[in-house]
């Protein structure tokens, strides 16, 4: 495996080999931000195939080790923004309507307690939606990247104290999505 | 000081990433402990986040799609194609360009020597082909007539032009009489 200057350089010349590895190595990373930012497999995979595009066309990598994956994380998340707000705009607006998320199910569950939680995944899917471009990205970028708040300041450029209000903001706002979805009252019972 | 129902409502995101400072966490889990409210408030934050370490888990997968590595190299490839051939035909319109600059500048230059062996040769001179002087026409013709006093008569190939000695007005061609004309 290159180290990261290594990298960088032969992104920067427009080496295919290296830009190869670069691509088999950011993959994972750029595809499940974007599978995680859009919903959908297929434009996740396209988002990330413009990702990749647009790095290739570009060839304006960061100069220093160390930022590459922060920076590749930042355009990951751009491009999904932009293909949100297209989304929005445009007449074709995909919802989660008729897909049921899978995951995989606990040993020695029944199937009905299957298909109550295949319905409670799909519905913290369907309010996943309802966050703002911001929240849900650093939502994403927290929950499924797994990133430090200080790196997902790092990445967004945006203050640490910013990243910190937007995710508890995105997660009040899921929470009371999923009340409102299961017809509970929490704040009935949280009277005490 | 102990905590209440309403004080932790806005306050589980920081309690469950354990940003609270020390006493404020022990305050938390004091009142935690205490009300069955809260727990099952607990409970349910909890459970929507060991949902979201499910969905973290990538719904059984964590490999990218195999055909995202051919997908990206061949747009690369598309990518090239295409900029190789947008080079080329703009180093046509680059190259087509030039020529027709340089054309145009030589136009403009032979135009320009022309016109001083105009003033400076005799009262006949052979001009350039009408073609190339189409679109230089009348501002020449200006240039000529204001300045060096010169009557420029087109022909339908070629242009004659006609000075007139210096210091002397063009000379005009007598009138035909009305008689002749009928």
């Amino acid at each position: 495996m290159r180290p990261e200057a290594e990298l960088i350089q032969g992104i920067r010349r427009r080496d295919e080999r290296i830009f190869e590895e670069f691509v088999r190595r950011y993959q994972q990373v750029i595809y499940f931000t974007s599978l995680r930012m859009l919903n959908t497999h297929e434009e996740a995979l396209d988002a990330a195939q413009e990702v990749f595009l647009k790095i290739w066309r570009s060839a304006e990598v960061p100069k220093h080790e160390g930022y590459l994956k922060s920076w590749v994380y930042r355009v990951t998340i751009n491009a999904c923004i932009d293909r949100l707000r297209e989304r929005r705009r445009g007449e074709g607006t995909k919802t989660l309507d008729n897909v049921i998320w899978l995951s995989i199910p606990a040993d020695g569950l029944t199937p009905l307690q299957i298909a109550q939680q295949a319905e409670e995944f799909t519905r913290l899917r369907r309010a996943m939606d309802e966050l703002t471009q911001r929240q849900r990205s650093i939502f994403v970028l927290r929950h499924f990247q797994n990133l430090k708040l200080q790196e997902i300041a790092d990445i967004l450029e945006i203050p640490i104290g910013t990243v910190k209000a937007t995710l508890h903001q995105a997660l009040l706002k899921l929470r009371a999505l999923l009340v409102g979805a299961t017809q509970e009252a929490p704040e009935a019972r949280m009277q005490s | 000081m102990a905590y209440y129902c309403n004080d932790l409502k806005d306050r589980w995101p920081e309690y469950l990433y354990r940003e609270l400072n020390e006493h404020e966490q022990a305050l938390f889990a004091q009142h935690l402990r205490q009300c069955p409210a809260c727990q099952q408030e607990e409970a349910y934050w909890k459970k929507l986040f060991s949902h979201l370490d499910v969905l973290a888990m990538d719904d059984g997968t964590d490999q990218a799609p195999p055909e995202l590595v051919y997908r990206v190299k061949r747009q690369i490839h598309f990518y090239q194609e295409w900029s190789r051939q947008t080079y080329t035909a703009y180093r046509s319109k680059v190259a087509a360009s030039i020529a027709a600059c340089l054309l145009v500048g030589s136009v403009l230059w032979l135009g320009d020597r022309s016109l001083q062996k105009i003033t400076a040769s005799g009262p006949y001179i052979e001009a350039v082909s009408q073609s190339v002087l189409e679109d230089f026409y009348n501002p020449i013709l200006l240039k000529l007539y204001k300045e060096n006093g010169i009557f420029v008569s087109p022909d339908v190939r070629q242009i004659r032009l006609t000075m007139r000695p210096e210091g002397k007005p063009p000379e005009e061609k007598p009138k035909p009489s009305q008689q002749q004309t009928l």
